[in-house]
């Protein structure tokens, strides 16, 4: 087994999701999950086939605002890929009386799809 | 008509209390939570949440790697058994690999290291060396932890504190980067980097 050298050795797609941040598969799904500008974890469908990959519009994933932990990723998905935990910042990372929680959010419009469709 | 639906959008699962807690990561088996927690007392530790959606009885957070040192960025292989993080017990900030639970450990980079993770079949940990380069080094979990040479992939210009993260079939790395060639914060898709390094 040799390492590649001189770089990437096979495809390589540059993708914006504008002012979005933390991207991360999901484990169930052809999605990407990441934090939109108004700090709302949004999807992204994105299509893989042969040598191209696109990705369609950011759909809201759960209504939810989460609080930006600087630059860590505030969130992490379950293997089935309804649920993310995310640990909510606290208004001052120096302020240590601040009390933390740990949070679990819930897919909020599958899950009303699911019950209303 | 029935009665209204009522959908909830979150629960909390754990209040930890004092301390500045980050960067979750939920283990594949669903079981664990670990995060990266920063008491005044003893700095950035990694600690562990277990049984997130069981009931209240079990989730009691636990510090699972304590020290002077700074330990970080927390993650569980697929089969439960270890955890990948980032520490400088040895002045340079290196990935180690520990029995989970337990506390057998092994040092996975060499030239420095930080951010691993796992590929999702718990064979290979990526991570980012001292250079800026992604590395991934040959493992084998179960009952007994074997690792190989850490290998260079490529340079990557990954935002601060950000991690790769492996898609689900273990063929795309997905790169939250910016600076170099490109000039604005962007996400990088990248392919087929296994088969490359077959070559």
């Amino acid at each position: 087994m040799c390492p590649a050298k001189g770089g990437v050795a096979a495809g390589r797609w540059q993708i914006s999701l504008g002012q979005a941040r933390f991207p991360t598969w999901s484990r169930a799904s052809s999605d990407l999950l990441c934090l939109g500008e108004d700090h709302r974890v949004m999807a992204v469908h994105y299509t893989a086939k042969g040598d191209s990959f696109t990705v369609d519009k950011p759909r809201v994933w759960s209504p939810v605002a989460i609080r930006r932990t600087g630059s860590s990723k505030p969130f992490d998905i379950a293997a089935d890929g309804k649920q993310l935990v995310v640990i909510p910042a606290v208004d001052d990372p120096a302020n240590f009386k601040c009390p933390v929680h740990v949070t679990v959010l819930l897919n909020f419009f599958d899950e009303l799809k699911r019950r209303l469709p | 008509m029935g009665p209204a639906t009522q959908i909830a959008h979150y629960r909390i699962v754990a209040k930890l209390g004092e301390g500045f807690a980050y960067d979750a990561n939920w283990s594949r088996d669903g079981k664990n939570v670990v995060f990266t927690n920063t008491l005044p007392k003893s700095g950035n530790d990694i600690w562990v949440l277990p049984n997130p959606m069981g009931n209240a009885a079990a989730r009691k957070p636990y510090g699972f790697v304590q020290s002077d040192a700074y330990e970080f960025a927390g993650s569980i292989s697929s089969d439960g058994k270890y955890l990948a993080y980032s520490s400088d017990e040895n002045r340079t900030m290196q990935v180690y690999v520990q029995s989970f639970p337990g506390e057998g450990k092994f040092q996975i980079s060499t030239n420095g290291g930080t951010r691993s993770v796992w590929r999702r079949d718990g064979k290979e940990i990526f991570y980012i060396d001292v250079a800026g380069k992604l590395m991934v080094v040959d493992v084998k979990a179960g009952a007994r932890f074997e690792h190989g040479l850490p290998k260079p992939l490529f340079d990557v210009h990954i935002i601060n504190s950000a991690r790769v993260d492996v898609s689900p079939d273990g063929k795309r790395l997905l790169i939250p980067t910016t600076g170099g060639e490109l000039a604005t914060t962007s996400l990088m898709v990248v392919l087929n980097w296994y088969a490359g390094l077959k070559r």
